[in-house]
């Protein structure tokens, strides 16, 4: 018998609800208890001994049950496969037994051998869920607070935790537009649009605002959500669009722990548009010129020669998406991390790396991320905690000499048609107007960027007296972005004559770099006491967040070569410097009341006094209050002695309201420099670089060249919230929420006249209305056990009030009006397509061209006047859905464990243009959607336009109409994972304590009626400039030494 | 004192405080509140209003809106305000003219100026500069759009939604504030590229030109000729070269240093074999213009044969334009063979078989033609000459110094003076003026101006336009040129021109939508 004491995987005590689910669910058959020798149970009982037994519930033992000593939580231990277990304890002592969805149990040591029930339970009324600056029993809460555990984003490739968290949450929109490595974090909203600003979420990570994406997913113990007025408005002036808190993993209780989870896999786009090859597109061409009356492109022995390939250089078919799609996408991740805690002292440290390659040449990413968590308790009354992380991130990616970025190269890729040639048989490349998009990679120019993020965060808490403790909080972020971007000039030859022709770009470089500080200061005060049946927890609070930002870059051109790729080498004549800085303060005062009476009666009261640099004198404080309440009806006599009481376990009805802000005006990406945030909105400044060269000396000139806005106000959001949590005996348990979000001060564009781009200003107002419903049901039969979560819910949002009372177009295709949604195409309706010249005619409406007639799209004259024109645009749908819901569903049967995640929205609107959907004119390619074009003769019936080379009346772009913005809901199959645990036996022969292998896939399985190769989840209004979406397959490896 | 101090670094130290203000300055910018304090500051705001003042791609890409050019590429704006195709929700590059922003600049200036610690003369000069490019920017806006808001003051957001003024008023005010600031300009500046009194005379000539205020645009051409400042350059293909940048002859022009702020749009009018985009060609009613070499038109010349259309011409013909048979960057230049630069073979091959060689005669010698450092004329002194002359046919005043214009223009292109025998009647003399306008100006920008103000613009805008002749070929090694076909020509497009209703482009829609109902839309759009 081995005497050895082995834990599990992940022992804890401190946060019950996300470690007994990681217990239950991660690697059963994993523990080894202390199989006592029969010989020592005969010594003394009251000497520290080993005490022995097993744990069963009424289906039979329980594997995976923690066992702690109550009078020294050090203790700790869990039944293996058997349900035994074995603890050092003394008679007396009192053994504390818990497993998720089990009453938890204490029994006090009698005798060296204990056997235990536990009995089931669907409620876990000690889970405790993270709220803002504390924690939080659930079944306390009174707001619309989501939480979930590092068990939800285990054994999934995702490579950021925006992308973990999509579908995860009622109410939650994550939408992943790019699949490039190293920048395919999602886009997060939070019940709806609320504003035109800036509408991400406030991000906390361990109290502190943070980037998501300098995480390592396998950090995260817990992510909540704080979706409601009540609950975030403790957040002030940061919390209008919602508060995503995210908790990392403290060492638990027991022996050491070290892990190791890896994956390794690939990854291909996502639904690619599908272009017209050389012959379609010629025959397609000519027909457009034909048309429009023009000579035509090619000859019929062209034609011919295109049908039969034989001539390549004459009659080339260049797949160029195959081309370009040609990278491995090859991606690995391997974590390691340490962990544990003694009585005084708690650690973890982990290390990750995770590499990238791209689905395109050149594009990849690596990232390394460092995490400790040390914890103290130094007195009975003071203890610290230090938390320190750093991320290094390099991130590659193609740039091209043309317009030196990357969505360039996905564009032409998007044009060039496939009678021009990727490389002549001599070798020459084959080019056009805009270039070579594939030549442009395989020059490998590259901005290479390097983010490095460091976190500092120190805190200690002190107990001035039972129930009244002083915490301070110290946190510095710095953070270094640089990129060093070297485009190297591209010369194209004749590939008939040899003789230089083209030439794109000159070799330049140029340096950026961009340097970030985050101080943040945090001092609370927390009293919590109980007197009989009152239960009240106070705080008080001060913060104080100073932010600076800095940036430099440097450029010089016309380098010798392109091997080295330094400054000092470039050319110093038409070098260019520059740099800037900018710094904001917010300083704020914050309370909060929780009041409970008898488990039964909630209530919470918030309040924010927010001040803030961003705005001028008299507008930069504000006061955010929040009140809450909640009435748990099942615990109430009345409802305990009804029938109702045998199948309902829990009942409890929410409701509050709060006031909440937003400061921010552009959301911008974390490793840029906020140049589009406005720092200083309110104060009239004149900016530099508008220079002239009189003679030939450069003058340095400046100019207003932005308008500023002194009476500017906090955006203002007013959030209402009721809600019912209703758990049954039969294990379903359904959360519903109704809320009622208004945003006012809401920004809007100026009159041309004005002279300026518009300040921000508080002119609008928007209300997000909407249902929640959240649905669990677990069950198991035997060895097989399921549970399935699903949420879905439906938000309105609407224009409630705009400054001007007309429709107001803010871009080609989007118009803002009272009664619509924030974001809403605007074109005109189509009647089908005019089938003669003279239905045309007969019609005595005026198209948007002069010449319109057999095969034009019809538009509806809506307001009757002969003609079509601006005034006959119509809403036609929004790309934001009104309905999202998401699928979870977990099934395991002995080692094996399969789990799906399904994503879907519904009442959504993409709209095809540009690139994405092509043209016929030869400078682009046309989609093989414009197959079933209308010809008078050949395809009188046909379902598209005629062919044109330029599309006045139907096009896509200047004229969008309804046959281009079409439905895009979908339902995407975003996760399947196959694991199966490798049996107890096979490890225990070569010394390790739990592993799994899987197969994971991600985006596997899309079902759409959008348009045929376009994926439904890319940005609604793209033309097709962009790293497409990826799917993943990869397999896994979790070990735990 | 120093102890009170150190309490305090040490509690924000600890975190316990924090001691810095709410009340944040920019780091970067200069506030307004502290601006207006020195000459330094003053001729900074100045320097601003410079920047962007003209854009040398508008210049090139307005004879596009003209007979004289076709823009190849409809996204690029000005092929859709060429064949009529234009409209208010597809304004072309109306969108990008219909604008306040230096306008704001302008009047941000004026507002201010009088505060600043400088020079009198210097703030008269400064005022009167600012006061031209103001009045430069009205006159774009009223020309082109008809009617528009007059506005001489930085709006408040409350004030911003202006109605229109009558073209009329603006054209006055532009009339009252150019006559100003002539007075007050000098001749010549120190630093080459400000506005100059002939600067100022010169768009204000152009307004009253536009107006046929004839006799207001003698009295002003005449005056920058009695300056005895300004000369025709000697070599009419070489004036817009950048070796002869800021001669005599130029008045106004957007200047640019290589690369440290350089024009990077020169190469869009390259042909296709070189690298270029040929986004603004040359149509064949622009080559039929030129003279043959003994200044006859080539209905009236016995030189002119069609088989050879390019021999015997016109000198500025061939420095104008890039024809079949060209040598042009080292070769002959070929669009009617089996070759890059044929219409059919490429999509950056010109349409019609032509490019334009002005600024571009050779084009190696920019080392990087992408960003180069030419400066681009927006007037000079042969188009005072010209209007001198104009206005005099116009007033019927025909005397020697009409002819003396003329001939300037002429015999520096290396044309024969004007027959006057010929061209003695008021009809055949506005004629050739018309005619000199349209060659001698050709690819500038000037041509859709004339076209309106003539009242021509649908004689000659409604018209199928083709380029240069289709079948032959050009002679890899001599250059010569063959036509087999003296009819089928390169087909450029179909146009159309409504009368009434296009010689104004139409308000953007976004403009009239953002104007919040105080802008109404041009008649007929």
């Amino acid at each position: 018998m081995i005497k050895k004491i082995t834990k599990p995987f992940f022992v804890t005590s401190f946060y019950p609800m996300t470690s007994a689910l990681m217990l239950a669910l991660t690697l059963p058959n994993h523990v080894r208890a202390n199989h006592a020798d029969n010989n020592s149970m005969q010594s003394q009982l009251n000497q520290q001994q080993a005490v022995s037994g097993s744990v069963s519930s009424s289906s039979g033992p329980l594997n995976g049950v923690t066992i702690t000593v109550k009078e020294n939580p050090a203790l700790a231990t869990s039944t293996d496969n058997k349900g035994k277990f074995s603890i050092q304890a003394k008679s007396g002592q009192t053994l504390v037994f818990s497993l998720v969805g089990f009453e938890k149990l204490e029994q006090v040591i009698t005798s060296a051998n204990m056997s235990v029930q536990l009995t089931e339970s669907n409620e876990t009324l000690n889970e405790v869920v993270v709220v803002g600056f504390g924690t939080q029993k659930k079944v306390n809460l009174t707001g619309a607070v989501q939480a979930i555990s590092s068990k939800d984003l285990q054994d999934r490739p995702v490579t950021n935790v925006s992308t973990a968290l999509q579908g995860k949450f009622a109410g939650v929109t994550i939408i992943q537009n790019s699949g490039q490595p190293g920048k395919d974090g999602g886009t997060i909203r939070i019940r709806g649009l609320g504003t035109t600003n800036n509408a991400n979420p406030l991000v906390l990570v361990d109290g502190v605002e943070s980037s998501m994406n300098n995480i390592n997913p396998n950090d995260i113990e817990n992510i909540s959500v704080l979706k409601d007025g009540p609950s975030a408005a403790i957040y002030g002036s940061k919390a209008a669009n919602g508060v995503v808190l995210i908790t990392t993993k403290k060492g638990k209780m027991g022996d050491p722990q070290l892990t190791y989870s890896g994956y390794a896999g690939w990854q291909d786009p996502t639904r690619l548009p599908k272009y017209m090859r050389s012959y379609d597109h010629a025959v397609i061409l000519n027909e457009a010129l034909a048309n429009q009356k023009l000579a035509l492109r090619f000859s019929e022995a062209d034609l011919e020669g295109f049908k039969n390939k034989s001539n390549p250089d004459k009659y080339p078919d260049t797949d160029w998406l195959d081309l370009l799609y040609s990278g491995s996408g090859l991606q690995q991740s391997h974590n390691l991390q340490y962990s544990g805690a003694t009585e005084k002292v708690n650690y973890m440290a982990s290390l990750g790396f995770m590499d990238q390659k791209g689905v395109i040449d050149v594009a990849k990413s690596d990232r390394y991320n460092f995490r400790t968590n040390l914890g103290a308790k130094i007195t009975s009354k003071l203890s610290m905690n230090l938390g320190l992380s750093y991320n290094y991130q390099r991130i590659n990616e193609p740039v091209n000499p043309y317009t030196g970025d990357m969505a360039q190269i996905f564009r032409q890729a998007n044009r060039i048609p496939s009678f021009i040639p990727y490389k002549y048989s001599n070798g020459y490349y084959g080019y056009y107007g805009d270039g070579n998009p594939i030549a442009w990679l395989d020059m490998k120019s590259t901005d290479a960027m390097i983010y490095k993020h460091a976190n500092i965060n120190v805190s200690a808490e002190y107990q001035i007296v039972e129930g009244l403790k002083f915490k301070q909080v110290v946190s510095f972020q710095p953070r270094d972005n640089m990129s060093s971007k070297f485009v190297k000039e591209i010369q194209f030859y004749d590939n008939t004559t040899g003789l230089p022709s083209q030439k794109q770009g000159v070799n330049n470089l140029t340096v950026y770099n961009n340097q970030e500080e985050l101080l943040t200061l945090q001092s609370l005060l927390t009293y919590d006491k109980t007197f009989g049946k009152h239960q009240v927890n106070v705080l008080g609070g001060f913060m104080d967040e100073t932010r600076r930002a800095d940036f430099s870059s440097a450029y010089r051109q016309n380098f010798l070569g392109t091997e080295l790729q330094e400054l000092v080498l470039g050319d110093p004549s038409g070098q260019v410097a520059n740099g800037g800085a900018k710094k904001l303060i917010l300083r704020s005062y914050f309370g909060r009341i929780n009041y409970v009476f008898a488990d039964k009666y909630l209530f919470e009261a918030n309040v924010r006094r927010d001040g803030s640099s961003r705005f001028v004198s008299s507008n930069q404080w504000n006061t955010f209050p929040s009140f809450s309440a909640g009435w748990r009806i099942a615990q109430e006599n009345f409802f305990q002695n009804s029938s109702l009481a045998n199948s309902i376990s829990e009942l409890k009805l929410r409701g509050g309201w709060g006031i909440l802000g937003n400061q921010t005006l552009t959301g911008v990406g974390e490793n840029a420099y906020p140049t589009n945030d406005e720092w200083y909105p309110g104060i009239y400044t004149i900016n530099s670089g508008f220079n002239y060269a009189f003679g030939n000396a450069l003058s340095s000139g400046g100019t207003v060249s932005v308008a500023a806005n002194p009476a500017l106000l906090w955006e203002r959001s007013v959030s209402s919230n009721i809600g019912l949590d209703l758990n049954f005996k039969n294990k379903w348990s359904f959360v519903i929420d109704y809320f009622n979000r208004t945003t006012d001060r809401l920004y809007t564009t100026l009159p041309i006249q004005f002279g300026l781009p518009s300040p921000t200003q508080n002119a609008g107002k928007v209300r997000n209305r909407g249902l929640e419903v959240q649905a669990n049901y677990a069950n198991r039969a035997g060895e097989f056990k399921f549970d399935i979560g699903a949420n879905a819910s439906y938000i309105k949002n609407e224009i409630l009030e705009w400054k001007s009372d007309a429709a107001e177009p803010h871009s080609t295709f989007y118009v803002r009006d009272r009664g619509l949604p924030l974001r809403s195409f605007y074109g005109y309706e189509t009647l089908g397509i005019y089938r003669s010249d003279q239905e045309y005619v007969d019609s005595k409406v005026k198209g948007v061209t002069g010449d319109v007639g057999a095969g034009d799209l019809i538009y509806k004259d809506q307001n009757g006047d002969g003609k079509i024109d601006g005034n006959d645009r119509v809403y036609l749908g929004s790309p934001d859905p009104k309905f999202i819901f998401g699928l979870t569903t977990n099934f395991s049967y002995k080692n094996f464990d399969l789990n799906m995640f399904w994503q879907g929205a519904a009442d959504v609107k993409g709209y095809l243009w540009g690139e994405a959907l092509g043209s016929i004119t030869g400078s682009d390619k046309p989609t093989e959607i414009y197959a079933d074009r209308f010809h008078i003769v050949n395809n009188p019936n046909g379902s598209m336009p005629r062919a044109l080379t330029s599309w006045s009346q139907n096009s896509a772009s200047t004229n969008p109409s309804d046959f281009w913005v079409q439905n895009a809901s979908y339902v995407r199959l975003k996760n399947i994972t196959l694991g199966y645990n490798i049996p107890q036996s096979v490890l225990n022969k070569i010394g390790i304590k739990g592993a799994k292998v899987y197969y994971s896939g991600q985006n596997l399985l899309t079902i759409t009626g959008f348009a045929n190769g376009f994926d439904p989840e890319a940005p609604a209004d793209s033309r097709g400039n962009y790293y497409p979406q990826v799917k993943t397959n990869i397999f896994g490896l979790n070990v735990n030494f | 004192m120093l102890r009170k101090y150190k309490y305090i670094v040490l509690a924000c130290a600890l975190g316990l405080a924090s001691c810095e203000s709410l009340d944040q300055q920019p780091l970067d910018r200069l506030s307004e509140k502290t601006f207006w304090t020195s000459e330094k500051e003053t001729l900074f705001a100045v320097t601003g209003l410079y920047n962007g003042w003209e854009s040398g791609s508008q210049i090139f890409y307005m004879d596009c809106a003209s007979d004289n050019s076709h823009n190849d590429f409809s996204h690029e704006g000005f092929q859709q305000i060429g064949n009529g195709s234009f409209n208010p929700t597809n304004p072309g590059n109306a969108s990008s003219r219909y604008t306040y922003t230096h306008i704001r600049r302008a009047n941000w200036i004026l507002e201010h100026i009088d505060q600043a610690p400088i020079a009198a003369d210097l703030k008269k000069r400064l005022i009167a500069e600012v006061k031209t490019l103001r009045a430069y920017r009205y006159l774009d806006l009223a020309i082109l759009f008809g009617d528009v808001p007059l506005i001489t003051k930085t709006l408040t957001i409350e004030e911003s939604a202006v109605p229109a003024n009558p073209r009329a008023e603006v054209f006055k005010f532009i009339e009252d504030e150019l006559t100003a600031a002539a007075a007050d300009l000098p001749v010549v500046q120190a630093e080459k590229g400000r506005m100059t009194k002939g600067a100022a005379l010169g768009f204000l000539a152009r307004t009253y030109a536009f107006q046929n205020k004839h006799a207001d645009v003698l009295k002003a051409t005449q005056q920058i000729i009695d300056f005895n400042h300004y000369q025709l350059f000697n070599d009419y293909a070489n004036l817009f070269e950048a070796a002869n940048e800021n001669n005599l002859e130029v008045i106004s022009d957007i200047q640019y240093i290589e690369n440290t702020f350089g024009y990077t749009e020169l190469g869009i009018m390259m042909p296709n074999t070189i690298g270029g985009w040929s986004s603004i060609i040359p149509l064949q009613s622009l080559v039929d213009a030129y003279e043959t070499k003994d200044g006859k038109t080539i209905a009236s010349s016995t030189t002119y044969n069609p088989a050879k259309p390019y021999d015997n011409r016109d000198p500025r013909l061939a420095a104008t334009i890039v024809y079949p048979g060209a040598l042009y960057a080292g070769k002959y230049f070929d669009p009617l063979g089996d070759t890059k630069d044929h219409p059919a073979s490429a999509d950056n091959a010109s349409n019609s078989g032509y490019n334009y060689r002005k600024y571009l005669q050779n084009p190696s010698s920019y080392s990087n033609v992408w960003n180069v450092g030419v400066n681009i004329i927006v007037q000079r002194y042969a188009e005072i000459l010209l209007l001198n002359a104009e206005a005099k046919i116009e007033l019927n005043q025909i005397n020697a110094t009409v002819y003396d214009q003329l001939n300037k223009v002429r015999v520096r292109a290396g044309l024969p003076k004007v027959n006057e025998s010929e061209y003695a009647s008021q009809g055949k003399l506005r004629e050739l003026v018309r005619r000199e306008f349209r060659v001698e100006l050709a690819g500038e920008g000037r041509r859709r101006f004339d076209i309106i103000r003539w009242g021509i613009a649908n004689d000659v805008m409604n018209a199928t336009v083709y380029g240069s002749l289709s079948k032959g070929s050009v002679n890899a090694t001599t250059g010569e040129v063959t036509f087999t076909n003296l009819t089928d020509r390169f087909l450029v497009e179909k146009r159309t021109f409504t009368a009434g209703k296009n010689e104004l482009w139409p308000i953007p829609q976004s403009a009239i939508d953002a104007g919040k109902g105080s802008l109404v839309q041009n008649k007929n759009y």
